[in-house]
């Protein structure tokens, strides 16, 4: 099975990158998430809820999917496959701190699952396709290639967006792939570690 | 012998069953105490501080056997179950490079969060935590995508097998019962009083269950000591409606059932039943009924197990197939526990008295925060 690559992009140490190019820096107050939110213009007023986790997923997704001509794809064609270190741990703290002070927040109790972010962008893009959250000690480019594989071997989907979500506070590390089925090329989970650690 | 399907796809087989639950540490006895009518599911005083009447799933300490040096709960529940199965494959373990353990969980050891920043808290460490006692040949992977992390877990593992990722995969679904996820879902009224009723007129939300499951699938039958069953289908589907209500039109459900069903060439009606994952809250089980009736599963017997040990989350998908398979092996199909008096739109063939299946089809589905469904297909015997 070979592997194409369509679109990246890194969201990391206030700058945002695409395909390798810099597409836009944090230069305002504003927290880092939104001032790209009103960077690119987007109007979605659920984002202001999101917890951070959901916001980096969020926008990650915005800046690959739209740049990836997925219109060429059914809506269920494209599929999902997250992955991060710290599951939803921030917030985990967030809302067990809730608890203990005497109110247990429900809002925050549902963004303690990872894959809260992944149901937000298939909300955001009306995608019915596949989904996966997998957690993993570091950016694991083979296991997230190997989900690609096995989704177009099962002819499950044609398409997947693949990302990897870190969040604590201001410290963001996001990356995020557009990954096809391809005839020619073969993209290697070696050259992904390499877009990741910004060898490329 | 590796064999491969009409659509050149390899055969997939699922054996090697394992569990421990509030009613037991083996699959036989577990599924005994089930065809008895008995429940795990007890009632608690202020379970973990939380003020509930709703009853709750708890593991007998005495049941967790093994312990390791500074293993938590959750561990000590899947290395029961990690060595429940492989004491049932003619190999002795995960060690080589053609196997791979998969770790179903949505909270891990989330019981630590109390201590703050106890390095046992983050998820990563059931995977090396798997990996050093076992000596595993590959990092063992964590899927944790909500309700239907053991479905996805099934289904995954089946996939990297196909794609010739590796030989042998063993799905293991785990979750403990917390103060974290009681309070949370008391927070969110979706706790019911006393023992949860799926689809009945009076249900009014689900009990939490702990529990830890495994089940082995291989490109290869003879790795099984025992019985064994297929794999055949499989799919996951988003809702893309609403991250913690199910979709009204059971959109994702129907989708995930579709995408199932079609590649594998089996009809609604060849299914001879459907383990539903029926969590007795009003929406879920609304949902669910709309979505079978658009799929065309209005007749099969159906029923959920949420009423024998509570709903067990992340370990849901895995224990609930694993008793699935167990019970279209022995052909006794169980009551679907606390059901009377139908509460959901839809008509639905629910199982009432124990009964045998009528065809060797069984599907299994589950939905989740996130907007996530999952489906997964079997053929039995």
């Amino acid at each position: 099975m070979s592997l194409e690559l369509k679109t990246y992009c890194q969201i990391k140490e206030g700058e945002v990158h695409i395909n390798g190019e810099l597409f836009c820096q944090h230069m305002d107050e504003e927290p880092f998430l939104r001032s790209i939110y009103k960077h690119i213009g987007l109007s979605y007023p659920k984002f202001f809820k999101m917890d951070e986790l959901s916001k980096l997923g969020f926008i990650g997704a915005e800046m690959t999917l739209t740049r990836s001509e997925m219109e060429n794809y059914a809506d269920d064609e494209i599929a999902v496959v997250f992955s991060n270190r710290s599951s939803s741990l921030e917030t985990d703290h967030v809302y067990y701190q809730s608890l203990k002070s005497g109110i247990a927040s429900p809002s925050q109790f549902v963004y303690t699952l990872p894959n809260i972010e992944v149901g937000e962008i298939c909300i955001r893009h009306k995608l019915y396709g596949e989904n996966n959250f997998l957690i993993t000690e570091r950016f694991d480019a083979e296991q997230l290639l190997n989900q690609c594989e096995a989704l177009f071997a099962d002819n499950a989907a044609k398409a997947v967006l693949i990302g990897w979500t870190e969040a604590k506070g201001e410290n963001h590390d996001g990356f995020f792939a557009f990954i096809v089925k391809s005839g020619v090329e073969d993209f290697t989970a070696e050259e992904l570690t390499n877009l990741y650690l910004d060898k490329g | 012998m590796e064999t491969k399907t009409s659509a050149g796809l390899s055969e997939v087989y699922v054996g090697a069953k394992s569990v421990l639950c509030p009613l037991g540490a083996t699959p036989s006895k577990v599924f005994d105490a089930m065809l008895n009518g008995e429940s795990g599911l007890k009632a608690v005083d202020k379970p973990f501080g939380i003020d509930t009447t709703s009853h709750v799933g708890l593991i007998p300490e005495n049941f967790i056997l093994e312990e390791h040096m500074d293993s938590t709960r959750l561990e000590n529940m899947l290395s029961h179950c990690y060595e429940r199965s492989v004491s049932k494959l003619n190999f002795d373990g995960f060690q080589d490079e053609d196997g791979l353990v998969i770790i179903c969980t949505t909270k891990g050891n989330i019981d630590k969060i109390a201590d703050g920043e106890d390095p046992r808290l983050p998820l990563p460490r059931l995977s090396k935590f798997m990996q050093q006692s076992f000596d595993l040949g590959n990092e063992p992977m964590i899927i944790s995508n909500a309700c239907i992390s053991g479905v996805l877990g099934i289904i995954t593992a089946a996939r990297l097998i196909r794609a010739e990722k590796y030989d042998h995969v063993m799905v293991l679904g785990a979750d403990i019962v917390s103060e974290f996820t009681l309070s949370g879902f008391a927070a969110l009224h979706a706790l019911t009083d006393g023992i949860c009723q799926p689809y009945d007129k009076n249900r009014k939300g689900i009990n939490l269950g702990e529990a830890a499951s495994g089940l082995v699938l291989s490109n290869d039958e003879t790795i099984f000591k025992g019985t064994y069953d297929q794999y055949i289908s499989g799919a996951s589907s988003n809702d893309a409606n609403h991250i913690s209500g199910p979709s009204r039109s059971g959109e994702g459900l129907h989708r995930s059932i579709e995408r199932t069903l079609k590649p594998a060439d089996v009809l609604p009606e060849q299914i001879g039943y459907l383990s539903a994952h029926g969590t007795g809250t009003s929406f879920n089980d609304e949902m669910e009924s709309i979505a079978f009736s658009r799929s065309g599963l209005s007749d099969v017997p159906i029923n959920s197990l949420k009423g024998y040990f509570g709903h067990t989350l992340g370990a849901a998908g895995v224990i609930e197939v694993m008793f699935g398979l167990e019970a279209m092996k022995r052909k006794q199909l169980l009551p679907s526990l606390g059901y009377q008096e139908h509460g959901v739109s839809e008509s639905m063939n629910i199982i009432q008295e124990t009964s045998s299946p009528n065809s060797e089809y069984f599907l299994k589905t589950a939905s989740g925060f996130g907007g996530c469904n999952a489906t997964a297909l079997f053929k039995v015997g």
